[in-house]
């Protein structure tokens, strides 16, 4: 699957750029990509590494399970899932945009405060949708 | 009461979703969404896991749990597998290269086939004789497996519970 065959350049550009911005804002992400639903991914930003296509398997496989999970406790729709760990965090933010539905997975160290990355990770997502 | 945990595998479009809807007795939870990938005709995907359940004449519960199909979900696999009492694999005879589809499986889950017993259950074989079991059989053998072989229409629930049959038989056997 090529993310052209679904998005226009200007909206990977944007979405490339929006990512960037999630990193360059210092809140200690260091690794984030959007993806489709079911897990190819469209766009990334790294400083570690990390493979974009794994990453981006793992969000759209989180975010179904966080779903699941949302509805069967009669939550209703799942927003985003954080994983909470000894080193860092990860948050997988769910988001619409032309009709398809995205996932946005940050990784975080532990360095980071979960509050400014869950920000980091909304504002992506209003961004992105509102443009 | 004893509960058992079966894994179903197999390429997207095979039948795993369908099969564990086939015999569930609760309603599945599916974790389906759209499949963008335009070389598979197919509307949905699984990206996360199927879970359903049934229980055993004897009150034992089974538990069964179905992968992604696609090789870039292979942590689901694996992660997926610990604790499993026994495979399912599910091939679709009308792809192009159904064998080298059922190695990817073997070779996927290599480590748990080492030890667990599995059954492969080949669909859409009345409209696709071929490859024919024998030709499975074969190709199992030349992985090192002798794994039974059916033939399985997955919407059918008798046939999806008769590949649960054979793998709790081999299960058995092996205590024995």
């Amino acid at each position: 699957m090529n993310p052209s065959d679904l998005f226009s350049a200007a909206f990977l550009r944007q979405a490339a750029q929006e990512l960037q911005a999630m990193i360059d804002a210092a809140v200690g992400i260091r690794s984030a990509v959007l993806a489709t639903v079911d897990g190819f991914a469209v766009a990334s930003a790294q400083t570690d590494g990390s493979d974009s296509a794994r990453m981006a398997a793992l969000a759209s496989s989180i975010a179904s399970i966080g779903s699941v999970a949302t509805q069967e406790a009669g939550l209703g729709r799942c927003a985003s899932v954080t994983l909470n760990t000894d080193q860092g965090f990860a948050v997988v933010r769910q988001l619409r945009r032309d009709g398809h539905d995205l996932v946005m997975i940050g990784i975080s160290d532990g360095q980071a405060l979960l509050a400014q990355v869950m920000y980091q990770a909304n504002q992506f997502a209003r961004r992105l949708e509102s443009a | 009461m004893r509960e058992h945990k079966i894994i179903l595998t197999g390429t997207m479009g095979a039948g795993k979703t369908t099969a564990i809807a086939a015999v569930s007795e609760t309603p599945p939870i599916v974790t389906d969404v759209v499949n963008n990938d335009r070389s598979v005709d197919k509307a949905q995907t699984t990206v996360g896991f199927d879970y359903g359940q049934l229980t055993l004449d004897n009150g034992d519960r089974i538990r069964l749990f179905g992968t992604p199909g696609q090789e870039r979900f292979r942590f689901v696999w694996q992660a997926l597998s610990s604790g499993a009492l026994g495979l399912i694999i599910l091939t679709d005879n009308s792809r192009p290269d159904p064998l080298a589809d059922l190695r990817v499986y073997l070779d996927g889950f290599a480590t748990e086939l080492s030890t667990l017993p599995c059954v492969v259950g080949v669909g859409r074989l009345e409209s696709h004789p071929h490859p024919d079991l024998q030709a499975y059989a074969d190709a199992l053998e030349q992985a090192g497996h002798v794994f039974p072989v059916l033939p399985v229409d997955v919407r059918q629930r008798e046939d999806v519970l008769l590949l649960m049959d054979v793998l709790l038989s081999q299960l058995e056997a092996d205590l024995a």
